[in-house]
């Protein structure tokens, strides 16, 4: 009988992640996330709109007459700022810095591209392997392009180190038999890069074209 | 609308960030130079003209309607700025399948026109519905748009959607001769 | 009067030059069955194919031990980390064997995974 040494030191693999988790992943690699983005812009419209709704109505006298009439710079604010002007100046200074880093924090994340995390490997003691995002996105598109009824088709890692998925255009013929072709993906891309991967399983989000049917060469 | 987000969100964001610099600047140049005017911002008359402002008087009103209305525009875009995907059912849970309203459209578009009584037609889809507006030759059948309607599901069904559209065929017809 | 001579064991020293290491590492990653050599390109330009690429680091101590980038393509599909597996004893025997160097940490990237069927190039004969 003889013994695999090569795998003993190899850690048992990870426990595959729960379903749940994996449609999770493969829904959020479909496109990349605006939500935040989203959200934010219906916050500052609210608080626009709010500005907005209640400086009218103070204007037209629903919250009395008497408050309409007071200025902009009311002589309140003034008198409670120059009580202690350097309390006011401090949180105005704090205030500042705060909106300031909240404004590039979120310009940095609005404009900064959507990573394509590599794929790490455990490949024993002092060993790392690292395989490129580009390798194994070119390595499923390609493979992709050969199934049958798909002329053409794209690939990239999305996601994160940690948690990566992979994002796959296919551009269909005219005839194709979609069920089919998504259960060949599945069985026959798919399996062939968990393997080689060593990955229990990898979330997939496929997005699917029609390819425009070129026109016949004319034979002069 | 998500391309007018992907404009909008980092440019609020450095106008955010910029208010914050320019209270931060203006308020420690009053701080240590003091009776100056304003760095970058003429605050001093600013202020001068809100203390003599008040809130009943033009262009107050103005300006709080421009303003609710930018706020509601941006509610809009943000609200609006939804991916429109169809949906389709997928092999396994590792999975998720997805195409696009305009792909939909084009599939059942090439069904329809396929059919030698269309003279032409113009389809509009969506996850939840599917339109088609046929123009068709006078000589058509009466069933035509039996016809289509059952095509179009045919079509449909093929797919492996999550949810089927409703479906809505019209029908017009050509005057003349083919 | 002459003084003693050391023992054979201990007269000179042998310095290798990381160029030679990072060749005997290359041979060895090369020579391991899910290798691949792949066709380099410089500003767009066919210049040839090379095979793996190392980066070699000597450290301190006696005797020295090495530690090892390696940037490789594989053939796909296989399994990677049997393939890795294969090349780290591969290149630890190597060095151990031809430079008496001890290799202690091994960083590899796949830069490429290619299918043996699909013609790296088409050629028009």
């Amino acid at each position: 009988m003889s013994v695999d040494l090569t795998k003993s030191h190899q850690t048992l693999p990870a426990p595959r992640p729960t379903d749940a988790r994996l449609r999770r992943r493969s829904r959020s690699a479909v496109a990349r996330s605006a939500t935040g983005d989203r959200w934010l812009l219906v916050l500052i419209g609210l608080v626009l709109l709010a500005v907005g709704v209640g400086v009218t109505l103070l204007y037209y006298g629903v919250f009395g007459s008497s408050r309409a009439a007071r200025p902009l710079l009311d002589p309140i604010i003034v008198v409670t700022v120059a009580t202690d002007p350097v309390l006011w100046r401090v949180i105005a200074i704090a205030g500042g810095i705060v909106l300031a880093l909240l404004g590039l924090i979120w310009v940095a994340r609005s404009v900064r591209p959507e990573p394509r995390p590599d794929i790490v490997l455990d490949g024993g003691p002092n060993t790392t392997i690292r395989v490129s995002s580009g390798a194994a996105a070119e390595a499923v598109a390609t493979q992709a392009a050969t199934l049958p009824n798909v002329a053409r088709a794209r690939a990239r890692m999305v996601g994160s180190t940690a948690a990566p998925a992979l994002r796959v255009t296919l551009w269909l013929t005219d005839d194709a038999d979609v069920r089919a072709v998504l259960h060949r993906l599945d069985e026959e891309v798919l399996a062939t890069v968990c393997s080689a991967l060593d990955l229990s399983a990898l979330p997939m989000a496929v997005r699917l074209e029609v390819e425009r049917p070129h026109p016949a060469p004319r034979v002069a | 609308m998500r391309a007018l987000l992907r404009v909008l969100a980092p440019l609020l964001g450095l106008a955010l960030a910029a208010a914050g610099v320019l209270v931060v600047i203006e308020v420690v140049a009053a701080w240590v130079l003091p009776d100056t005017e304003g760095l970058l911002v003429p605050w001093r008359p600013w202020s001068v003209t809100l203390a003599n402002l008040s809130w009943n008087e033009n262009p107050v009103p103005g300006i709080a309607i421009g303003v609710g209305v930018a706020g509601l525009l941006l509610i809009i875009v943000g609200l609006a700025a939804r991916r429109g995907d169809v949906r389709l059912e997928a092999p396994t849970t590792a999975m998720t399948v997805t195409t696009s309203p305009r792909v939909l459209a084009r599939l059942v578009g090439t069904r329809v026109r396929a059919s030698d009584d269309v003279l032409s037609a113009s389809v509009s889809a969506s996850a939840r519905r599917v339109a088609v507006a046929v123009l068709a030759w006078h000589d058509a059948p009466p069933d035509l748009r039996e016809v289509i309607v059952g095509g179009v599901k045919e079509l449909l069904d093929a797919l492996p959607l999550r949810r089927r559209p409703r479906v809505a065929v019209s029908v017009r017809k050509q005057e003349g001769v083919r | 009067m002459r003084t003693p001579q050391a023992e054979p064991a201990d007269r000179g020293s042998l310095d290798i030059h990381p160029a030679v290491l990072r060749k005997i590492v290359e041979h060895a990653a090369d020579s391991v069955p899910g290798t691949l050599r792949h066709e380099r390109r410089l500003a767009g330009i066919d210049v040839g194919e090379a095979g793996a690429s190392a980066r070699v680091t000597v450290g301190p101590g006696e005797p020295a031990p090495v530690d090892v980038r390696l940037e490789l393509t594989l053939r796909y599909p296989v399994t990677i980390g049997n393939v890795i597996e294969a090349v780290r004893a591969a290149v630890a025997d190597d060095l151990a064997r031809l430079a008496g160097h001890r290799m202690r940490a091994l960083a590899v990237t796949v830069s490429g995974l290619r299918s043996a069927t699909v013609p790296t190039r088409a050629r028009v004969q």
